[in-house]
């Protein structure tokens, strides 16, 4: 009798979790906050940088067409410009989605949805670069300063939307 | 005693003319060449593939960005950029999104390696010592001082044509 009671929890539990695999969509992990974590406040000191160009002495003016643009009008070095890989400590260009775009429409044009930076490369739950095949996360900071960690996919599709709507 | 100190003497000078002598093997510029060697090699095959996408079909396909492209488009290797060192890779710059079929397709630059090489490439200050890896539109490959560059894309963006200096 308690055997069978036994075989009946465990083929329950089997079930279960065959089951939860099945019906729960498979979501890519996010890294550990301490991988993201540095490169989220680098992007975001950049977004700051880009709301202190934007508001200049001589009145509104939108974001600059390029980043370099920046490092101009604001006499600010790499570290602000561009995305510094950890590993090698090269500088890479920040993807940068501002062109055209003015802050102070956020309200009526450009929500605060929008992406404005995203760091230019990929992690997998790991922190790792994601091997061929496997779906990397990204890292995005959006014109208000907030920063996400979204899959890939979800950047390519908010991208084009983004893209379309202007 | 006087020897010994001839001897010290022409041992370090045949070590200064070995070392002055020495072939440059595997650097341009202050920085490794394989690195920029590859990232063009990487670009190039990179954009015979996006400009083989574009003008398959029946009609050229204007592409507002890489992500657009078909996932086996590219193989692996050329999707982005490699770091060397840490194993990353990085998305390349893309500038397709802007162009317009009167531009010279030897003179607009459809994409750029995301880093600088060169002696100055951690330097804002120094940008004629600091160099971008680019490719035209017509797939050749080019290395540009990041000040050029810089001019360049900004002219390219308001499709405007710097006439004379770099015809190919």
């Amino acid at each position: 009798m308690k055997s069978k009671h036994l075989w009946f929890i465990v083929s329950l539990l089997v079930v279960t979790v065959l089951l939860f695999a099945i019906l729960v969509p498979h979501v890519p992990s996010p890294p550990p906050i301490a991988i993201t974590a540095p490169a989220s406040m680098h992007a975001s000191q950049t977004v700051r940088a880009l709301h202190a160009y934007s508001h200049s002495e001589t009145g509104p003016r939108n974001f600059p067409d390029n980043l370099h643009q920046l490092e101009e009008a604001l006499d600010v070095n790499y570290d602000i410009t561009k995305y510094r890989d950890p590993e090698s400590g090269v500088y890479y260009e920040w993807l940068y989605y501002g062109r055209d775009v003015s802050p102070l429409e956020d309200d009526q044009f450009y929500p605060n949805s929008n992406i404005l930076i995203a760091v230019p490369t990929l992690f997998n739950s790991e922190g790792l670069y994601p091997e061929e095949g496997e779906e990397g996360m990204r890292i995005v900071v959006y014109i208000n300063g907030r920063t996400e960690v979204i899959p890939e996919q979800e950047f390519i599709q908010r991208i084009k939307q983004q893209m379309f709507e202007r | 005693m006087k020897k010994w100190s001839q001897y010290a003497v022409a041992i370090g000078l045949i070590v200064l003319l070995i070392y002055a002598l020495k072939p440059e093997v595997g650097s341009t510029h202050g920085h490794r060449r394989d690195d920029y060697m590859n990232a063009s090699a990487h670009l190039r095959s990179a954009a015979i593939h996006v400009t083989g996408w574009m003008s398959s079909g029946t009609r050229i396909k204007h592409l507002k960005s890489l992500d657009d492209l078909p996932a086996d488009c590219i193989p692996y290797r050329d999707r982005r950029y490699f770091d060397p060192e840490s194993g990353r890779a990085f998305d390349w710059l893309y500038y397709g999104a802007d162009y317009r079929s009167t531009y010279p397709s030897n003179r607009f630059i459809l994409m750029a390696a995301p880093t600088l090489f060169g002696p100055a490439k951690d330097d804002p200050n120094k940008l004629d010592n600091a160099f971008r890896v680019v490719v035209y539109l017509d797939t050749h490959t080019e290395r540009l001082t990041e000040k050029e560059f810089r001019q360049r894309i900004q002219l390219q963006q308001q499709d405007i044509i710097k006439e004379g200096t770099y015809e190919k």
